[in-house]
């Protein structure tokens, strides 16, 4: 009899069993001094509590003038995101405590402004006629090369440390493929949009992982981190208690480059491109409809 | 057999000297001021009750004075200056660890 395989990877993450764990919830007090303690905001020891800390210098979510919180998709800043229904096996599943800190972005964005390199090219063959001054050109081909960025992050607190690991969690998974006992075993690894500076410039540009490095410099501070921990359990309680997050140590300052490469499938450039309609801006606009996206 | 009281480690008479009679020039000790001490605003649960605050931080309300020490602008009198809206700086325990020692 087959043993029955319990570590699908459902695409609601409803049996996500082999995760990361869960961090308990809010513990109850379990004396009466603890909950005077609880009440008054104090740990016992007089120790420092993670609420204290865990300022936001990094702002997640931009504001209007008026107070609204401005949407992912409205912000200027550049993003790397993943399709709504692939967002839900990844940061968007609330059962994976290590990406999920990217949910109120909906995917990475970079806190501060990269350096993004895109090159967009043409190629020429040359024809070296004999006894000529000039040599000639033939068209072969164009294309749009890998998109590199560089960018900083810096973690001078909690919750820029677990935005951090999951930023870097994040991007490994996107160089992996879906393999083994998984539902969607053989799938290749997902892809990615760019977003940012509005989509005339990046048009939710559909892209894969070819490359993530994140360099780790010796000559900073290393913080430590509950990763994984649910912040909004943890306020009040005391620093260091184990009982919260994965303790990680992370950088204080440091540095990744990703390197994206723009795909577009065969059909949607056959039946949506020309290049009237992408010199016009027909091919940007819309940025998350099907025929938006062409750089 | 001497008929002198030898206070214990964690009253704050505990460095003063005891005549046969009397307390001497109260000898007090210096809680030390740490730059990550938490601020804590009294509230109406430790209100005129250091003792209760040292018992639930320290788990010895025998410590009720350390607030008064390391607050010496804030706290004049040790227990009616514990008003509510005081705003005093608590040691941490290890600080404390260093002094009763």
């Amino acid at each position: 009899m087959a043993s029955t395989n319990t570590d699908n990877y459902l695409p609601d993450g409803s049996s996500q069993t082999q995760g990361f764990t869960q961090q308990q919830a809010y513990a109850a007090p379990a004396s009466s001094s603890a909950a005077r303690l609880a009440v008054s905001g104090l740990v016992a020891g007089a120790s420092g509590v993670l609420s204290a800390v865990a300022g936001r210098v990094f702002n997640f979510n931009f504001k209007e003038a008026n107070g609204n919180t401005v949407s992912p998709e409205s912000d200027w800043r550049v993003r790397v995101s993943l399709q709504p229904e692939t967002a839900k096996l990844f940061y968007n599943n609330e059962k994976n405590p290590l990406l999920y800190p990217l949910s109120p972005t909906n995917g990475v964005v970079f806190p501060y402004t990269p350096q993004i390199n895109i090159v967009h090219s043409a190629r020429y063959g040359a024809n070296q006629l004999t006894h000529a001054n000039y040599a000639s050109y033939f068209y072969e081909g164009s294309e749009v090369s890998q998109i590199n960025i560089a960018t900083d992050f810096t973690v001078q607190n909690i919750v820029e440390g677990v935005y951090f690991a999951a930023v870097i969690h994040f991007f490994r998974s996107m160089t992996k493929m879906f393999y083994g006992n998984s539902l969607l075993a053989g799938t290749p690894p997902p892809m990615v949009y760019l977003d940012g500076y509005g989509e005339a410039y990046l048009p939710h540009v559909p892209c894969v992982v070819t490359q993530f490095s994140h360099t780790m410099p010796q000559d900073v501070d290393y913080i430590e981190v509950p990763v994984g921990a649910n912040l909004t359990n943890v306020a009040g309680q005391q620093i260091n208690n184990s009982n919260f997050g994965s303790r990680t140590r992370l950088p204080t300052f440091s540095s990744i480059q990703l390197t994206l490469q723009p795909v577009y499938s065969r059909s949607n450039i056959s039946r949506n491109f020309t290049l009237e309609k992408f010199a016009s801006g027909g091919l940007i606009q819309g940025s998350t409809s099907p025929i938006g996206g062409f750089l | 057999m001497s008929d002198t009281v030898q206070y214990d480690k964690t009253s704050p008479y505990y460095k003063t000297a005891v005549n046969q009679d009397y307390l001497d020039v109260a000898s007090l000790p210096s809680v030390p001021k740490k730059l990550d001490d938490v601020l804590f605003t009294v509230n109406k649960t430790y209100e005129y009750r250091p003792d209760l605050l040292a018992y639930d931080l320290y788990g010895d309300p025998g410590l009720w004075w350390v607030f008064a020490l390391r607050n010496p602008n804030a706290i004049q009198d040790p227990v009616f200056s514990m008003k509510i809206g005081t705003q005093i700086y608590l040691p941490k325990k290890e600080t404390l660890q260093g002094i009763i020692s």
